[in-house]
């Protein structure tokens, strides 16, 4: 069960984070340690895209809430990139699809940081 | 199975081999696999010693019947949370603000129901109708 995490400047406005595998009690907290280094380095503003995740569970969905706590406080933000049924279930499920602005592609996410720097 | 964090991803693969077995949808295997996942977090979550998981399928042409159960090996060697990737507990991030995983799996499956014992033995039984979905 390998999970790859990579991230990429998209502009001045905001982070890739884009993940491929499944995210699960096991592997998520490598996502929450790439995460975390972003935010350590001053980014706020993130687009984790989840097309390449197969699978992901409460843990996982815990990390992206986590990650969302701490970059509002910063008045930062993060949106998702998600097309999987499957997994837009979850947050659908789980009540999570209120709480994060989920994208079809990049540019789409990159269109709601109008304004941030 | 050990009741460790990396077994789990063993597990769900178990699991989607039988629901393909058994003909289950592809909808439908993806939410027991996702059940059965929860399920054995949230066992692993809640041990407080040693434990191994066990996982029973009961396929009848009506239902799927799951039980996880968590039995505690060695209640002498308290658990540690070494977390991480490379670890072979839980991460050692807390999810006390955010744990949905029963409620993800009271979502997916029609009945849950847990039930605990003074021997350590921990039971997390699940049923799903299958309306016509499986041919055992």
């Amino acid at each position: 069960m390998d999970i790859k995490v990579n991230t990429r400047p998209l502009d001045s406005r905001a982070y890739a984070v884009e993940v491929q595998g499944e995210i699960d009690v096991y592997t998520s907290p490598r996502v929450k340690e790439t995460i975390n280094e972003l935010i350590d380095q001053g980014h706020f503003n993130m687009v984790i895209n989840l097309e390449g995740v197969r699978y992901i569970d409460s843990t996982g969905l815990g990390v992206l809430i986590g990650a969302l706590k701490k970059v509002r406080e910063k008045s930062g933000k993060i949106v998702l990139i998600c097309t999987n049924p499957q997994i837009r279930k979850i947050f659908n499920i789980t009540g999570l699809i209120k709480i994060f602005d989920i994208y079809k592609d990049e540019e789409e996410a990159l269109g709601s940081f109008v304004g941030a720097a | 199975m050990p009741g460790l964090a990396q077994y789990v991803g063993v597990i769900r693969l178990a699991v989607a081999g039988i629901a393909s077995q058994t003909g289950y949808s592809f909808d439908l295997a993806e939410d027991l696999k996702l059940a059965v996942t929860e399920a054995c977090s949230y066992l692993i979550r809640q041990a407080r010693s040693e434990t191994a998981l066990q996982v029973d399928f009961d396929c009848t042409p009506e239902s799927v019947s799951i039980d996880v159960i968590s039995t505690t090996v060695a209640s002498d060697s308290p658990r540690e949370h070494t977390g991480g990737v490379a670890g072979d507990r839980l991460p050692d991030f807390a999810l006390d603000d955010f744990d949905v995983g029963l409620t993800l799996v009271e979502a997916l499956m029609d009945t849950t129901t847990l039930s605990s014992e003074d021997s350590g033995r921990t039971c997390l039984h699940m049923t799903h109708a299958l309306n016509g979905e499986g041919r055992p």
